[in-house]
C-alpha cells in the first residue's frame, strides 16, 4: 500500500535511513568483509577471500565449545527469568489491586539504573568480602569466606537474571492484561479452579508474550559480555567475551568477525524462530482484527 | 413449587458505595425470570452473585435450599452465558464445549457423545471444528449457549446474551432461547436492560432500579398494573396523569374522574397506556374522560401517535389508527376517555 505523501514528509525519515546506514548497515557490511580477510605474521588485516577463520572457529573447541556454552547458560538464564516473572507478572495483573502500579514501577525501576553498575552491584554482594559472605559469617553459618561465590557460572547467572528479568516481565505482564477477564471467570463458571484456569486458559492465551519475553533475556544474554566480564572473570567465557577478545589483545579481526557474523545468524534464526512461534499461537490478537 | 434460588437480604457494597440495599428474592424450579433495569441497577451484580463471581457483603445466596454463599464460582452448579460470549480463542468450538465436562472427569466416548447432542440442540452440528473467530456473532452465542447447558446445570444465567446480536437475529435468538427453556426444563435467569425482550420471554419479570426490585410480576401483570412510577415508565410507553384521590374520584386541575380505588387518600399518580384511550371529537358518555387541545401527530408507521395537552399542563400521548387520524388536526380541541379497568392508580408519596 503506497501512501500519497508531500516529498518533505521523507525528509523526516532522512536522520532515521542516515543513522541505521552509518550505525548498522555498513559496520555490519565491514565485519562480513573482514570475516573473510587474513592476517600476516604482524597482526596487519590482509583483503583476501579465505574461509580460514571461520574454519578455526570450527574446529577449535575452545571456540565452539564456548559457543555452546553460551547457549547453555543463556538457556539457564532465559528459564529462571521466565519462572521469577510469570508468576510475579500473574500476580501484578490479576491479584494486585491498589498496589498495581507501584509493583509494576519496582520491576522496571532497576532499568533506570545502569547495566554497568547492576553487574557491580552483585560484584559487591557476591564477592569474598561482600554482603552475602559477611552475612553467613556473621550468623554463624560459615567460618570463612566462600571464595566460589563470585567469578563463576552461578555468580553470571545471578547477574544476568536480576538484568534481564524486567525484559521478560514486561511482554508477559502485557500479554496477561489483554485477557479478557470474562475468558477467567468462564473457565471458572465451568468448573475449573484457579489452578486449571491458569494452565489452561491464562498461559495457553498468553504464550505469544511469553515466547517474547524468553526470546528477549535468551537473546540478550547470547550477545553479553559485560556480565561475564565483571561476574565471571576468567572462569566463565561467553562467545561475546572471545570476540572482544579478538578485537583486543588477541589482535586477530578476521577471527573475531567470522565470530561475530555466527552469533548474528543464530541470533536471527533464534528471532526467527520465536516470531513464527509467536504468531502459531497469538489466539488472542488475531480474535480482534 | 420448590424453590431454585433464593436470595435472602443480600446487600453489598462497592467500597462504600452501597449498590444493592437488603434485597429479597426467590425464584422457582424451571422458570424463566428476568432481572430488568437500566444500566447501573444492580441487575448483573445480582447474577454475578448467584455465578459466585460476586459475594454479597451480607445475607446468603441459596440454591435448592442449600447455602453456597461461600461456595467459589467453579463448586456451583449454574452456569453462565455470557455477554460477550467468553469463547475460549484458543480452543475450537468441540474443546470449547468439552472443557466444562472434562473438569467433571468425563472423557471418551461419553464426551463426544454430549458435545454431540449439545451442537445438534444449537443446531451447530457442522461447526464443531471451527475457531470462535471463524464463526458469526450469532453463531458464536449458539456455542456459548451449548459450553454452558451440556454441563446440564440447575440454573442457567444468561447475562445481556443477545445485546450484541443486531436486530432480526435478536428476534430469533428470543424465541429460540424460550423454546430451549422450554424443552429443557432448567431455570433461566435472565439479565436485560431491553424491557421488550423481557417482556416476550420471560415467566417473570424483576424491575430493578438502583439496587432495589420494585416489581416482581408476570409480564401481562406488570404491564397492565405498574406499582411504581419507574416500573410505569420502564415498561412500554405510558402517560403519568399526577393529582389527587379524595376516596371516590382522582381530581386535577380541571377535571376529576370517578374511581374506585383501595388507593389511600392523598396525592396519587393515575396512568393510562396511549394504546388505551380513545380521542373524540364530540363528547362522549364515557364518565373516564378529559378534554384536551391537540399540540402534533408523529407517524409510527402501523399507528399514528397524537400528542395532546390536558387541562392540568400535562401532555398525554394517544395512539390513534391511520384511518382515524385525517379527522384530527392540530389544535383542536378533543376529549380523550378510556376504559376504567385500564387505567392505573398509584398512591403517591
Amino acid at each position: 500500500m503506497f501512501l500519497k505523501l508531500k516529498p518533505s514528509f521523507y525528509l523526516l525519515f532522512l536522520p532515521l535511513a542516515l543513522w541505521m546506514l552509518l550505525f548498522l548497515v555498513l559496520p555490519y557490511t565491514r565485519v562480513f568483509i573482514q570475516s573473510f580477510y587474513t592476517i600476516d605474521d604482524f597482526g596487519v588485516l590482509q583483503p583476501a577471500l579465505s574461509f580460514d577463520s571461520y574454519k578455526r572457529f570450527f574446529t577449535k573447541e575452545l571456540y565452539y565449545f564456548t559457543l555452546f556454552k553460551t547457549f547453555g547458560l543463556s538457556a539457564v538464564v532465559t528459564a529462571i527469568a521466565l519462572i521469577v516473572s510469570i508468576p510475579l507478572a500473574y500476580y501484578i495483573a490479576f491479584k494486585a489491586t491498589k498496589n498495581k502500579t507501584l509493583l509494576y514501577t519496582l520491576i522496571i525501576l532497576p532499568l533506570w539504573v545502569s547495566y554497568i553498575v547492576r553487574a557491580y552491584a552483585w560484584k559487591i554482594i557476591l564477592g569474598e568480602e561482600g554482603i552475602l559472605n559477611s552475612f553467613l559469617q556473621f550468623i554463624g553459618f560459615i567460618d570463612s569466606p566462600i571464595s566460589a561465590l563470585l567469578y563463576s557460572d552461578l555468580a553470571v547467572v545471578i547477574g544476568m537474571v536480576h538484568i534481564y528479568t524486567p525484559f521478560v516481565l514486561m511482554p508477559i505482564y502485557t500479554s496477561f492484561e489483554q485477557i479478557p477477564t470474562s475468558l477467567v471467570e468462564a473457565s471458572k463458571d465451568l468448573g475449573a479452579n484457579r489452578f486449571i484456569t491458569f494452565f489452561k486458559v491464562v498461559l495457553p492465551l498468553s504464550l505469544p508474550g511469553i515466547i517474547t519475553g524468553g526470546t528477549f533475556a535468551f537473546v540478550l544474554s547470547l550477545g553479553d559480555f559485560l556480565a561475564p566480564n565483571l561476574l565471571g572473570g576468567s572462569n566463565t567465557l561467553f562467545i561475546s567475551n572471545i570476540f572482544q577478545n579478538m578485537f583486543g589483545t588477541s589482535n586477530d579481526k578476521p577471527l573475531g568477525s567470522a565470530i561475530g557474523i555466527v552469533l548474528l545468524v543464530v541470533v536471527l534464526f533464534v528471532l526467527d524462530m520465536s516470531s513464527r512461534a509467536e504468531k502459531r499461537y497469538s489466539s488472542l490478537n488475531s480474535d480482534r482484527t | 413449587m420448590t424453590n431454585s434460588i433464593e436470595l435472602k437480604d443480600i446487600e453489598k457494597y462497592f467500597g462504600t458505595n452501597r449498590v444493592i440495599p437488603k434485597l429479597n428474592l426467590t425464584i422457582h424450579q424451571g422458570e424463566f425470570i428476568t432481572l430488568l433495569g437500566p444500566s447501573g441497577c444492580g441487575k448483573t451484580t445480582l447474577l454475578r452473585m448467584i455465578a459466585g463471581f460476586e459475594t454479597p457483603t451480607s445475607g446468603r445466596v441459596l440454591l435448592e435450599n442449600e447455602d453456597i454463599t461461600s461456595l467459589p464460582p467453579y463448586k456451583r452448579n449454574v452456569n453462565t452465558v455470557f455477554q460477550n460470549y467468553a469463547l475460549f480463542p484458543h480452543l475450537n468450538v468441540s474443546e470449547n464445549i468439552a472443557f466444562g465436562l472434562k473438569q467433571k472427569g468425563i472423557t471418551g466416548e461419553k464426551l463426544t457423545n454430549a458435545v454431540k447432542d449439545v451442537l445438534e440442540t444449537v443446531q451447530m452440528g457442522s461447526f464443531i471444528n471451527r475457531k470462535p473467530k471463524e464463526l458469526s456473532g450469532g453463531q458464536q452465542q449458539r456455542i456459548a449457549l451449548a459450553r454452558a447447558i451440556v454441563n446440564q446445570p440447575k440454573v442457567l444465567l444468561l447475562d445481556e446474551p443477545l445485546a450484541a446480536l443486531d436486530l432480526k437475529l435478536r428476534k430469533q435468538m428470543q424465541f429460540e432461547l424460550k423454546q430451549l427453556h422450554q424443552q429443557l426444563g432448567i431455570t433461566f435467569v435472565f439479565v436485560t436492560h431491553d424491557q421488550e425482550e423481557a417482556l416476550t420471554m420471560s415467566d417473570r419479570i424483576a424491575v430493578m432500579n438502583k439496587g432495589v426490585i420494585e416489581q416482581l410480576d408476570a409480564p401481562q401483570e406488570l404491564y397492565g398494573h405498574p406499582k411504581s412510577r419507574f416500573v410505569a415508565d420502564f415498561i412500554g410507553e405510558n402517560n403519568t396523569l399526577s393529582g389527587t384521590y379524595n376516596g371516590t374520584h382522582f381530581v386535577s386541575e380541571g377535571f376529576s374522574i370517578p374511581i374506585s380505588s383501595t388507593v389511600p387518600k392523598g396525592k396519587s399518580l393515575l396512568f393510562i397506556r396511549p394504546e388505551h384511550i380513545y380521542i373524540h371529537r364530540e363528547h362522549p358518555e364515557n364518565k373516564h374522560k378529559i378534554e384536551a387541545k391537540v399540540i402534533g401527530k408523529t407517524f409510527l408507521g402501523n399507528l399514528w401517535r397524537v400528542r395532546c395537552k390536558i387541562s392540568n399542563g400535562e401532555m398525554v400521548d394517544v395512539s390513534v389508527k391511520p384511518d382515524e387520524i385525517a379527522k384530527i388536526n392540530d389544535t383542536d380541541t378533543v376529549f380523550l376517555s378510556w376504559n376504567d379497568q385500564k387505567s392505573n392508580l398509584i398512591h403517591n408519596q
